[in-house]
């Protein structure tokens, strides 16, 4: 293990160090080398990743015969796309049991192609913490046939099965001998992922008025066109893009003209060319969003999003209507609740505020007592200083829920602004005795001591706060810091700033 | 010129990560003028650890050897040269690898080693050569991975392992790599320079159309990956708060014939990413209450209905000695309580870490799926207990189907009564008799196999060398040496740290003790089956013990060229302090 130096965090509490902390995942690959069958190769491969990882999970997600990769590790979630030209042959199989449980877990098969052979075993949870596909993959480089398939059934019966399709997943029926080879679904070249996107419609950009807004709103579906009045492909689609804005009114299209410097030219284009869905002008967010930091832009490009704000396809070519028709359509499920609630927490947590706070306020016309959006607007506004905005919204929520414990430890954190620590201790034991161990709460209550220069109950309630949510790291600081304030060794660097909640179930 | 094969051995045993000894002296090198040239290890050596390893890491690690990569990767030969002492003497690999091997798409070649022996500036102006073709370097490092410091501090001797990645000039990603042996000394102000090394060989790595892209944000798949989550996690890694984080699961919810990917992870967050073979994933977090997911979950139909059951690590309540973990089933685009897994557990214990695994398979051959749930920690493990040969872990537990989603559990009763700290359990025929045994994966102590009968008991056995020492984490059973038969992979810790400090200890440890130490360090473990239900451990060889602290594993065709190789998550917690810079 190698013991990196925690350099400026050592005099921390419980601070521990990382302990063989970004450490490079490992690739051992099978490649013609002088004496050993695997070499390892993660850099070149680009899966060299420095996270803490943790699970892996192989699954082909765009059905092009390559395995691509699920990984999760402390730092998240990734999805990695194999980006082996394509070509190379395989073969999948699924076996089917009648003798015994009917995944098979545990049989062993093994597929001989261009008379070599490769065994594996059915498995569903090996590997740390992941669950498989049942189904195998045999990858066959460029073998021009299966010969056959033998399986050692977990009922002990051994069974050659012939018909094995390359390129196919092969249904093998305990009994049979003989494989249903079936296609496998597949994504059209043009929708495959060329890399990594943050395209939102929440991004704002100037519209023909003039005014800064974003460029479309969730809820619905929206078509995001780029343009130019200079771009020939451009002018080719328009006219379908135009009777489909017609046709839809349940969709939001927006054109995002990319020329920004003749204005006049751009609107006398659109006119020109009967747009009559909204335009806005492109700049550096919106192009950093859907094309990358510097990323230049392939006209014409298409960008659809489902309701959720997700993007759902990219075309980077000339589009008709019933393409976008069908991206539109495609598997709607409209939004919960419980989706906007995720959406929030996420651009929260991307310290995306500025699109939180459009949804929230979008979310608060239609549900305007709901006291989780009321609660979380609140708490942005008061990080933006708007404290008495936040106050109405929090008063809103407290008659609806008078027990609500956020609601009430954020108002008392907003009377702590405003300097009326007796009004926020007032609210921030109330909090507490609903719930006698929120950390926030807590802290909250000793940053108002604290201010009082009480420094002796502000400590009791930081290791209150500590003991209740001994991940809160603010709360820890906040009590070695009274604890040397009682020492007294001075004053701590920042004493005064109200912290924001603890990661912790209620962040997610 | 080639050198014999006996240097080549010695740097193939860099990456199998077992200790060698030092190199013994190379034959003379006709027809140069005959040198004597020995990169010594010093005799006494410093036999105080810590000691010993701040030299190693901080003087040296941190110090020279980043100095000397930093000027590597800059391909600045003065300032190589003046990391060297003026009396410095070197041998390093011809300037020119040998021809690539093969056409795959993963290429390898080695630069050979030299028997010239350089002065300081001949001797940098070559290593330039390493990355005077790399527009781009990305990474270089040089790790002491074995190392003796004198009695006197004013020299050393280490084994490094050198890695140097970059961009090629074709665009290509090129890696460079090998064991040098180096003798340090230290200057008066304690500044320590190369006096002496030795480079017999580097192997070089070369990627052609092969390779994997980061589509997370483009298909709209993702968990966690912003920065506000991460400093989170950074927060909760840097009190030691966080270790593990939940799965993920491969599986079809929609049987539309496409995979979807179902993610949890112990902050509450589970989310479904449904295919819709457009180009993209659609989040659903609707299907489960995250707060029912425990550190695990699996996806299977147990009752034999057709659809899905999940169940789960999490212990939804324990009362009176009586727990449960929840069952549910599949109800339209839901997930449902549909019934209760129960067993016996001493209640208070601490509930996050107590259950790792979830294996099903039909152990009695009734044709339903049973559950082996795997045991880890309990209250007691966080504090001081035994970490080498820990039996101290909450029981598994193996529930038998009854039917009808009805489990008993019978764990101890059909003698699959492991308390170690389990992380994952799998079954297999070990023995060759026909009936599947259980191999049971333990951290903080050797690993354990039950011998089955068929019928579904187990007894506890012997299975040298799978029950030998290990710190393990992850298993993955397949063929791994193409001869038709299923062999045992198994993700441990490896320790360049435990290599550099455990020899130190030779002579006053137990010769017994010693190797366990060692072997502990050495990473993970191939099991190549030799028949007659005899398995033999050659990670090494194969090429695959060096991952560092192993996670999980995925044995898969990376680089889809016809044959698997595999892949090998580690890292145990980064922590928020600025990583080391790798150049």
């Amino acid at each position: 293990m190698d013991f990196e130096r925690p350099e400026d965090k050592q005099g921390q509490a419980d601070f521990r160090g990382s302990l063989s902390g970004y450490e490079h995942d490992v690739c051992f690959v099978r490649a013609p080398t002088a004496g050993k069958p695997f070499v390892e190769a993660g850099y070149v491969l680009g899966l060299d990743f420095d996270h803490d990882g943790r699970a892996v999970a192989p699954l082909d997600i765009d059905g092009d015969g390559d395995q691509d990769l699920a990984v999760l590790s402390l730092q998240g979630l990734q999805l990695l796309q194999n980006d082996s030209p394509p070509g190379a042959r395989f073969a999948r199989v699924r076996l089917q049991a009648t003798r015994s449980e009917p995944l098979a877990l545990g049989a062993v098969v093994r597929l001989t192609a261009d008379k070599r052979s490769q065994t594996d075993r059915v498995r569903l949870a090996e590997g740390f913490q992941t669950q498989t596909s049942t189904t195998l993959h045999f990858g066959l480089g460029d073998a021009r046939a299966v010969d056959g398939v033998d399986v050692t059934w977990p009922s002990g019966a051994a069974e050659h099965f012939g018909g094995v399709a390359l390129d196919r997943l092969n249904t093998l029926v305990e009994g049979r001998g003989e494989a249903v080879a079936a296609l496998i679904p597949q994504w059209d070249e043009a929708v495959r992922p060329k890399g990594r996107s943050t395209a939102s419609v929440l991004v704002t950009a100037l519209d023909r008025e003039g005014v800064t807004r974003p460029l479309g709103r969730l809820g619905r579906p929206t078509v995001v066109n780029f343009f130019a009045p200079w771009c020939e492909p451009c002018k080719r689609e328009l006219p379908a893009l135009a009777a489909f804005a017609a046709r839809r009114p349940d969709v939001d299209v927006v054109g995002v003209s990319v020329e920004t410097k003749d204005l006049t030219g751009v609107l006398a284009f659109a006119d020109a060319h009967a747009l009559r869905y909204p335009v806005a002008f492109a700049n550096d967010r919106v192009i950093e969003s859907f094309f990358g930091p510097g990323g230049k832009v392939p006209l014409p490009a298409t960008f659809v999003f489902d309701e959720k704000g997700q993007l759902r396809r990219a075309f980077l070519h000339t589009v008709d209507g019933s393409e976008i028709e069908r991206a539109v359509d495609t598997r709607r499920t409209p939004p919960s609740v419980v989706d906007y609630r995720q959406i929030i927490v996420d651009l929260l947590q991307s310290g995306r505020n500025d699109e939180a706070a459009l949804l929230l306020e979008e979310a608060l016309q239609r549900t305007p007592d709901d006291s989780f959006t009321l609660v979380r607007l609140a708490e942005l506004q008061l990080h933006m200083q708007q404290v008495d905005r936040a106050q109405v919204l929090l008063k809103r929520a407290l008659a609806k829920q008078p027990d609500n414990v956020r609601a009430l430890a954020v108002y008392g954190e907003t009377l702590g602004v405003k300097k009326d620590l007796d009004g926020a201790e007032r609210y921030l034991l109330r909090a507490i005795r609903v719930a006698p161990d929120d950390p926030t709460a807590l802290n909250n209550l000793g940053m108002v001591y604290a201010r009082r220069g009480d420094w002796t109950a502000a400590r009791d309630a930081f290791a209150r706060a500590v003991e209740a949510g001994p991940t809160f790291a603010r709360a820890r600081q906040n009590l070695l810091d009274a604890e040397r304030m009682l020492r007294g060794e001075g004053p701590p660097a920042q004493p005064d700033k109200l912290p924001s909640a603890p990661p912790g179930p209620e962040e997610h | 010129m080639r050198q014999p094969v006996l240097l080549a051995v010695v740097t193939c045993c860099l990456a199998c990560s077992e200790p060698v000894a030092p190199p013994p002296a190379a034959p003379a090198a006709p027809p140069a003028p005959v040198v004597a040239f020995e990169v010594r290890v010093p005799d006494p050596f410093e036999r105080n650890a810590e000691a010993s390893e701040h030299v190693a890491l901080e003087d040296l690690f941190h110090g020279t050897n980043r100095a000397l990569c930093k000027a590597l990767a800059g391909g600045d030969a003065d300032a190589i040269a003046a990391l060297l002492t003026p009396d410095f003497a070197g041998r390093a690999v011809a300037p020119e690898p040998d021809a690539e091997l093969g056409e795959a798409r993963i290429r390898t070649a080695r630069f050979p080693a030299d028997a010239a022996v350089l002065d300081g500036p001949a001797f940098a102006r070559r290593l330039t050569a390493l990355t005077s073709d790399m527009p781009r370097v990305d990474r270089c490092k040089l790790k002491p991975f074995e190392f003796k410091l004198a009695a006197a501090h004013d020299w050393a001797w280490s084994k490094v392992s050198f890695v140097v990645d970059g961009q090629g000039v074709a665009g290509q990603r090129l890696t460079r790599r090998g064991a040098w042996f180096v003798e340090y000394v230290a200057d008066a102000e304690g500044a320590w320079r190369l006096r002496k090394a030795d480079i017999p060989g580097l192997d070089q790595v070369e990627a052609r159309g092969a390779g994997f892209t980061d589509i997370s944000r483009a298909v709209g798949v993702g968990l966690f990956r912003d920065d506000t989550t991460h400093r989170a996690v950074t927060e909760l890694t840097d009190q030691g708060g966080l270790e593990t984080i939940g799965g993920l699961a491969v599986l079809d919810w929609n049987r539309d014939g496409r995979d979807d990917l179902l993610a949890w992870n112990r902050m509450r967050v589970m989310a479904l990413f449904v295919n819709d073979g457009q180009g993209g994933f659609e989040r659903r977090t609707d299907v489960l209450d995250p707060a029912d997911v425990g550190l695990f979950a699996v996806t299977v139909d147990l009752d034999g209905d057709g659809n899905e059951e999940l169940i789960t690590t999490e212990v939804v309540g324990c009362r009176n000695g009586k727990a449960a973990m929840p069952i549910f089933t599949r109800r339209g685009e839901r997930l449902a309580r549909a019934g209760d897994l129960s067993f016996s557990l001493p209640c208070g214990n601490h509930r996050a870490m107590l259950y790792q695994h979830i294996t099903p398979h039909d152990i009695d051959g009734d044709g339903d799926l049973d559950l082996l749930v795997s045991g880890y920690g309990s209250e007691t493990s966080r504090g001081d207990f035994n970490k080498f040969d820990s039996t101290e872990g909450t029981a598994n537990l193996l529930f038998v189907n009854q039917g009808g989603l009805v489990f008993t559990e019978e764990a101890a009763a059909r003698g699959l009564d492991g308390t170690r700290m389990t992380y994952v359990t799998t079954f297999v025929d070990l023995d060759e008799d026909g009936h599947d045994d259980a191999l049971v994966v333990n951290d903080f102590g050797p690993n354990e196999v039950f011998r089955g009968d068929g019928a579904g008991h187990f007894s506890r056995t012997a299975f040298p060398p799978l029950t030998d020492i290990g710190q393990s984490m992850g298993v993955t059973v397949s063929d791994f040496d193409d001869d038709g038969k299923l062999d045992v992979y198994v993700s441990n810790m490896q320790s360049s740290a435990g290599n550099r400090i455990v020899p130190l200890f030779e002579g006053e440890l137990k010769p017994e003790t010693y190797r366990t130490l060692l072997r502990m360090a050495a990473g993970n473990t191939l099991y190549l089956r030799r028949g007659s239900g005899r398995f033999e451990e050659a990670a090494g060889p194969t090429g695959v013990a060096g991952a560092n602290w192993a996670w999980g594993q995925a044995y898969v065709d990376l680089d889809n060229d016809g044959d698997r190789d595999l892949y090998v998550l580690n890292g145990q917690t980064s922590n928020s302090t600025e990583k080391d810079a790798d150049l």
